[in-house]
């Protein structure tokens, strides 16, 4: 297997380009051609990852461009707008941990209302960077490669929104180190391990460092990469950043192992995050709660949402950071049929639930889920419909999986939707429970849609200097794709 | 029995010190000034010379004790018996007293009519006594003065000599009040003119007797021996003028339907509690209601003999109305015959404003054999003694401009009467006026003089509600305030001594303790321990007070008997589109208690609705009008109109639209959260009555209903009208019937045991959602007031409701008049007490992360503030809704407000979930009590200590003496939500509908 040839100007310097720069198993991999996927697998020779058969250090210039020229326009116009929403979110925070929960429109009967369909739609959007980049590379998806990196600093900035509501929901959040189960001096205090909240916190927090590192391990090589190309302070940054990174076979060696490892860890967490945050519902008593089916339909909807939020970005990261060549109609269109797929699973789960509150025979159910579709928040579940269940149905026409428009305002609706599917689930299932007298009906106050705008602010804050100080798309991956397409090419 | 329950005899200094020595102006805000700790020290210290006195401790003569009084220790609560003084009613209470303060009314298990019992009022009534806005001083023109200055400036007005002197009084129900108001309008050479402001019809009544017998009288129910009553548009159980004593009689006599059978027929436009808790229900205007009562008197002569006949049928052929509606009249018929049927063992009550409406049931029960069977009137009640005729005479010597000088004891004629606004202006003009009341009120401001009064439970004094009932009243706490006792006020001012607890010792000495063996100090303070005196000896007292006031001129004018062709007519059928009913309601009554914001946020049990007045109407009328509830009305008498909120309210008549009364009086209580905007103001529904001749017309009033166009502020707790079908309440035909198998809860995971292991039974027959565990709970746990906007948030913070469903009646139940009109039309109405059901297998528990709810090793679903962050997820989880968060820092800031607080219950903070646990406090203290002494001693819930209808049992359930697993086993016992498998400790047991006689 000859290899010299890819690593011309990859990580290091030029002296150590002979060294072997990637791992023999996805190498295999490659030249068998193994096809694991439950989507229609990206083969090469079908249709090219990397566009217009780019010289490799064209690659690197492209990528690491939008980190070395100065910020353009649009970047500061959408970095302001970001930054003036998370100020909107911080106030309203402030506001609210200053007075009380009360200026929410929480009641005695609704006791989550927004604070908490945020952030089941935060974590839900934060399983596609780890679906991708952790299961996809398990079973060996090459599509991935391109795609991965800023799905995976997607993941980490939406759990960090998330988060933030479990915290700043509580009453007394000054208190919220109550929930770690650390020695402590107030008698024989522990945490309830009962408490699904609980296991929120382990789960969630988990899912983060892992997360987080397997980032980070994968952005060292193409930190060191950056070290080179940088001068200056910015090449102190990168020079910490990259941790000595010196592009040697065995430390590429010791980087693919870690790698495939970190996956392997990762992968049941992709998981367990939202089985777990299901069972904040699924375990309680409420109607509309306490349903076994919680957990593959979290997930599932996760996966949905999390997809939907990757296209989104990189749709615009595509045009803003002219990464054309990476992120190709093939990838978008992998990514529709995962929507498509998960949207039906979604879809099936909702008429699960129906079927299953109509046959199961408990009227406070049966109540419930009737409530949903015709009470006073039906609104909130035709769109839920609407955009879960139908709108991705439209992925059924290849022509539509390949046009930026459709899939633009297709992934938006499913946002948009998904957002719904949780706030019904949390929302009409509390405001009418078990017994009449306690019925409320709940509607957010500006605080609360202050605080959702502010998440919004904090995704896309964080996400905007990440494209300006991370490169957005792996090198050394995508050259390993271009590499192996090549072969293909030559082989077929 | 209670830990503290033995009564603790006060040990009385000899004569109380001289008020007028004293700077006493300086006391009020000195008290304030002081921190929490001195306070309670000079309070404590106080209290063993200034308790007892009724007068203000000069701070040299404040000594701190030597030696420890018995009975008295820091930090542990003493009761005292005495009587309430919220209203005439005069029920009797234990005042428990901590660290000097009074902090909690309890019934007195043993009072003759209250019988342990208390109302929403009496349990808010300690609000009152820390309320901010009372009066502190004296004021001559609005501006503050010295007591010397007020009696200076009183002395010469009554030396002044011009015009005719007046004591404008609610019923002195006092007897040694009354004798020192009459010695005052004696010396003075004025009249005692007293009213009622209420809607009960009771100055009806006793000029209805008057007509009658020549001489007026109040004749008292006796519901042991009643097996048919018949109320006429009276809200005996809710608002009447004894709400306590008639409710706790009733819930007796409808436990004793297993012996005796029982039935209560209510006919009423305006649903009332009574109402409610009827068997059968006929919907009627109050014109409708007058015809019905002359129908059932026709029928009542059917083999009636006695002068009465005579007079009936004399009536009858002069009282003509408008004949019945054929379904009405149908009623009444078969309704006058059972009636007839249960001669001996039936009784007739209306609430009706009109002496020709109470003359026809005068008459009627007479026929029916009820007066000395049914209806008591050798005692009669003496709670009511307001007469048209004297207010009438007042009016009119005002109008005339004949008034010298008017001293008013806390009443308020300017809101509570129709016409008050030119009241003030005629207040204004007398030469002298004099409020001697506690706090601001319209009134007040138009009087010249305000002579600060104490609060009652600041005061001594003395109740006879009935011939035969006498009882004490003692002061718990020094006057917080520069007040003076009101009677000691007018005594001062007749050249008397000024010291209201000699005289009242003096009274006693002489009327009601002469007779004793035992030395007057020994039998006084034995009589002050025990709350009053046994009936013989208050027969004899009452009779020899009564002589005495007789003496001083206070005689009711006796007037010959008049015959029936002197009686006045029915009022006539009202015009106007609707027929407007004013009601009470349980919090505010009479409008007195409406500046007590515990009671202002106090939902009504029917509309649900808090802080606000609600216009009530019909579900088939408001379709009608579009008028949806909370749409913003405007109730039109007239030209004299009001702003209401609409009600939807099923059960009311559609031709009627039902006002409470006592709501938008100018200094009513003001929401605690500033920002909060004023409720309107344009609500006081006492203008629309009528007055004349002193007679206050409360029903019957032709009225227009007009939308204004805008949505009103809705404190509504409770949204919903209907159960849904819900299997939440049971109801059953007779007490034998059983509900059900009781489902065995199955789990996989080891139940736990609890021992001891606390359990609730609420008896929802005899509940009739008078709300006053709701007021009893809130003063015992300190549960925050809210304000109205918070309440329209659903931020409310009760720890104990009472959810209201109505429920259609089924043809079996018996369908009343008005078919055609809809479920709602006359629905069955459901009230169901909820608190925290303390699930053994609790939902909240297993969901809290930081384990800050917990059960207890006796059952007790526990909630620790300190540990909770407040995640909610505990409430979201509770299938019962009864977990109420602190959704802002809700605590009371005022430092006198401060003092109502009870120090055994953990004032919560912002951001900190709160619920019921069975009084905990009280589990503990009994609890330490029981090992201390090896006496068991079972402790009592405040809610279950106010029921006057003793509905909530509660006890340990593994203990057979308590007697709660027995009621657990009944038939009608079931569990609301038991089968989601949470283990509930509270059981409720069913409502028992025998519905309609048949054949009827």
């Amino acid at each position: 297997m000859s290899t010299a040839a890819l690593d011309l100007d990859a990580p290091g310097t030029a002296g150590e380009a002979t060294d072997e720069p990637v791992g023999a198993p996805t190498a295999n991999a490659a030249g068998e051609g193994v096809d694991l996927g439950t989507v229609d697998a990206a083969r090469t020779a079908d249709e090219p990852l990397v566009l217009g058969d780019p010289p490799y250090s064209k690659i690197t210039k492209e990528i690491a461009a939008p980190l070395e020229r100065r910020p353009g326009g649009l970047w500061w116009i959408s970095f302001l707008a970001a930054v003036g929403a998370l100020i909107i979110g911080v106030v309203m925070v402030w506001r609210t941990i200053g007075t009380g929960i009360g200026l929410w429109g929480l009641n005695r009967t609704v006791g989550w209302g927004f604070d908490i369909t945020n952030f089941v739609f935060w974590v839900g959007i934060g399983h596609a960077g780890t679906l991708i980049s952790a299961i996809l590379l398990l079973f060996r998806q090459k599509w991935r490669t391109s795609i991965a990196r800023a799905a995976e600093g997607m993941t980490i900035f939406a759990v960090c929104c998330a988060g933030i509501f479990p915290i700043i929901h509580m009453g007394r959040p000054w208190l919220g180190f109550f929930m770690f189960p650390y020695p402590n001096s107030r008698g024989p205090l522990w945490v309830n391990f009962r408490s699904p909240l609980l296991w929120d916190i382990f789960a969630i927090s988990t899912y983060l460092t892992i997360s987080l590192l397997f980032w980070y391990v994968g952005l060292i090589p193409d930190f060191a990469t950056m070290r080179d190309r940088a001068s200056g302070w910015q090449k102190k940054i990168y020079e910490f950043l990259a941790l000595g990174w010196n592009g040697s076979m065995s430390t590429w060696q010791r980087y693919e192992k870690a790698c495939i490892l970190l996956a392997g860890l990762a992968t049941p967490l992709v998981l367990s995050v939202h089985t777990v945050v299901s069972f904040d519902f699924a375990t309680s008593v409420i109607p509309g709660w306490h349903a076994t089916i919680f957990p593959p339909y979290f997930v599932a909807g996760a996966v949905f949402s999390g997809f939907a939020m990757v296209i989104t970005l990189l749709l615009i990261s595509r045009k803003v950071l002219k990464l054309e060549r990476f992120f190709t109609l093939k990838h978008f269109e992998n990514m529709a049929k995962v929507l498509l797929t998960t949207g039906s699973i979604v879809g099936a789960a909702y008429a699960t639930e129906l079927f299953v509150a109509y046959y199961g025979g408990n009227p406070y159910e049966r109540f419930t889920f009737w409530n949903r579709a015709f009470g006073p928040y039906a609104w909130a579940y035709w769109t839920m419909v609407g955009c879960n269940v139908l709108v991705p149905q439209i992925f059924w026409w290849k022509k539509a999986r390949r046009s930026v428009t459709v899939l633009f305002i297709a992934a938006i609706l499913i946002n948009v939707g998904m957002w719904f599917e949780r706030f019904n689930i949390i929302v009409t299932s509390l405001h009418r429970d078990f017994l009449p007298s306690s019925w409320t009906q709940y509607a957010p106050t500006i605080t609360e849609v202050g605080i959702l705008i502010g998440s919004f602010g904090l995704f896309f804050t964080l996400f905007l200097l990440f494209v300006r100080g991370a490169p957005v798309v792996a090198f050394h991956e995508v050259k390993h794709t271009l590499f192996e397409q090549r072969e293909e090419a030559h082989h077929g | 029995m209670d830990v503290d329950s033995r009564l603790v005899t006060r040990t009385l200094p000899d004569g109380a010190p001289d008020a007028d020595a004293r700077p006493g102006d300086e006391r009020g805000e000195r008290l304030l000034k002081l921190g929490r700790r001195s306070l309670l020290q000079a309070l404590g210290a106080g209290g063993a010379v200034g308790l007892a006195a009724c007068e203000q401790v000069a701070p040299g003569t404040a000594v701190p004790w030597v030696q420890a009084v018995e009975g008295i220790l820091p930090g542990r609560s003493v009761r005292y018996a005495s009587t309430c003084t919220a209203c005439s009613a005069a029920c009797g209470t234990l005042v428990t007293v901590r660290d000097a303060r009074p902090i909690k009314l309890e019934g007195k298990p043993d009072h003759p009519l209250s019988g342990g019992g208390l109302c929403a009022v009496a349990q808010g009534d300690v609000r009152a006594l820390y309320d901010a806005r009372r009066y502190r001083a004296p004021q001559i023109s609005g501006k503050d003065a010295s007591w010397q200055e007020v009696d200076a400036l009183v002395a010469s007005g009554l030396a002044s000599g011009k015009g005719a002197v007046y004591v404008l009084a609610p019923t002195l129900v006092s007897p040694s009040e009354r004798l020192a108001v009459q010695q005052f309008v004696a010396a003075r050479g004025g009249k005692l003119v007293e009213y009622d402001a209420g809607v009960d019809g009771a100055a009806a009544v006793l000029d209805a007797y008057e007509l009658l017998d020549g001489k007026a009288m109040l004749p008292d129910p006796r519901l042991a021996a009643c097996d048919l009553l018949v109320v006429l548009g009276a809200d005996a159980l809710g608002t009447g003028r004894d709400p306590v004593a008639f409710t706790a009689a009733y819930a007796a006599r409808r436990r004793a339907r297993a012996e005796r059978d029982f039935r209560h027929v209510q006919v009423e436009g305006s649903l009332s509690l009574t109402g409610a808790a009827s068997d059968e229900r006929v919907l009627a205007t109050a014109s409708e209601r007058t015809a019905f009562a002359l129908a059932l008197l026709r029928a009542a002569l059917a083999g009636a003999s006695g002068p009465a006949v005579d007079l009936a049928e004399q009536w009858l052929g002069r009282a003509r109305v408008a004949p019945l509606a054929v379904e009405l009249a149908a009623h009444a018929k078969s309704l006058g015959a059972a009636l007839v049927a249960r001669r001996g063992h039936a009784l007739v009550l209306s609430g009706a404003s009109d002496v020709a409406e109470q003359l026809t049931v005068a008459l009627l029960n007479r026929l029916l054999g009820a007066e000395g069977a049914t209806l008591d009137v050798a005692a009669g009640s003496r709670v009511r003694r307001g007469r048209s005729r004297a207010l009438a005479e007042l009016v009119h010597a005002l109008r005339g401009k004949k008034v010298g000088a008017l001293f008013v004891l806390g009443q308020n004629p300017v809101e509570d009467l129709p016409g008050g606004e030119a009241l003030a202006e005629l207040i204004g003009a007398v030469p002298l006026s004099v409020m001697l009341g506690e706090r601001p009120t319209a009134t007040a401001r138009a009087c010249k003089v305000v002579a600060a009064a104490h609060h009652g439970l600041e005061r001594w004094g003395d109740a006879a509600p009935r011939a035969d009932v006498l009882t004490l009243c003692q002061p718990t706490i020094v006057p917080l305030f520069d007040t003076r006792d009101r009677a000691g006020s007018l005594l001062a001012w007749a050249g008397k001594d000024g010291d209201y607890q000699k005289f009242l010792r003096a009274a006693w000495q002489a009327r009601v303790l002469a007779g004793s063996v035992a030395p007057f100090e020994l039998a006084f303070e034995q009589a002050l321990a025990e709350g009053g005196v046994d009936a013989a000896r208050a027969a004899a007292a009452v009779e020899r007070f009564d002589a005495d006031a007789a003496a001083l001129g206070a005689r009711d004018e006796a007037r010959a008997l008049q015959p029936p062709a002197a009686w006045p007519l029915p009022q006539k059928p009202a015009g106007g589109e609707l027929e407007l009913e004013l009601c009470e309601e349980v919090g505010l009554r009479d409008g007195k208690p409406t500046f007590n914001p515990w009671l202002r946020e106090l939902p009504d049990p029917l509309t649900r609705a808090s802080w606000v007045a609600t216009a009530r109407i019909a579900p088939s009328r408001a379709q009608a009008l579009g008028i949806a509830t909370g749409d913003a009305v405007e109730v039109a008498v007239g030209d004299r109109t009001v702003e209401l909120v609409a009600r939807v309210l099923p059960g009311q008549h559609p031709a009627v639209v039902g006002v409470p009364v006592g709501y938008g009086l100018v200094d009513g209580a003001r929401s605690p959260r500033p920002d909060d905007e004023p409720a309107p103001t344009r609500s006081n529904a006492f203008v629309l009555a009528a007055l004349a001749e002193g007679a206050v017309q409360t029903c019957g009033l032709g009225a227009e209903l007009r939308k204004l166009g805008r949505k009103a502020l809705v404190p509504l707790i409770q949204t919903e009208l209907h159960a849904h079908g819900r299997e939440i309440i049971h109801q059953v035909r007779d007490d034998h019937e059983v509900i059900g198998e009781h489902e065995e809860h199955h789990t996989l995971l080891r139940d736990r045991e609890y021992d001891p292991d606390w359990h609730m039974v609420i008896d929802l027959d005899a509940c009739t959602g008078c709300s006053a565990c709701v007021i009893a709970c809130q003063a015992e746990n300190n549960v925050p007031v809210v304000g109205p906007v918070e309440i329209e948030r659903r931020h409310d913070m009760f720890w104990l409701r009472i959810d209201r469903y109505f429920q259609p009646r089924t043809a079996a139940h018996g369908e009343a008049a008005h078919p055609g009109l809809g479920d709602d039309a006359n629905p069955n109405v459901l009230f169901q007490p909820m608190m925290c059901h303390q699930c053994g297998n609790a939902p909240c528990e297993m969901v809290c992360p930081v384990a800050a709810t917990t059960h207890s090793h006796d059952g007790i679903n526990q909630q620790v503030y300190n540990r909770c962050v407040g995640t909610r997820y505990c409430a979201n989880n509770c299938p019962y809704k009864v977990r109420r968060f602190n959704w802002f820092d809700f605590k009371p800031t005022d430092e006198v407000e401060r003092l109502a607080l009870n120090p055994d219950v953990v004032v919560r903070d912002r951001g900190v979930m709160e619920k019921c646990n069975f009084c905990v406090q009280r589990i503990q203290a009994a609890r330490i009590e029981t090992k201390r002494t090896g006496e068991r001693i079972v402790p009592e819930t405040a809610c279950q200590q106010s029921c006057p209808a003793r509905a909530i049992r509660f006890g340990d359930a593994k203990n057979e003496v308590d007697g709660i697993a027995a009621e657990r086993e009944r038939g009608r016992a079931f569990q609301t939500l038991g089968e989601l498998g949470v283990r509930p400790a509270v059981t409720y047991l069913a409502r028992v509908r025998r519905g309609a006689e048949e054949g009827t």
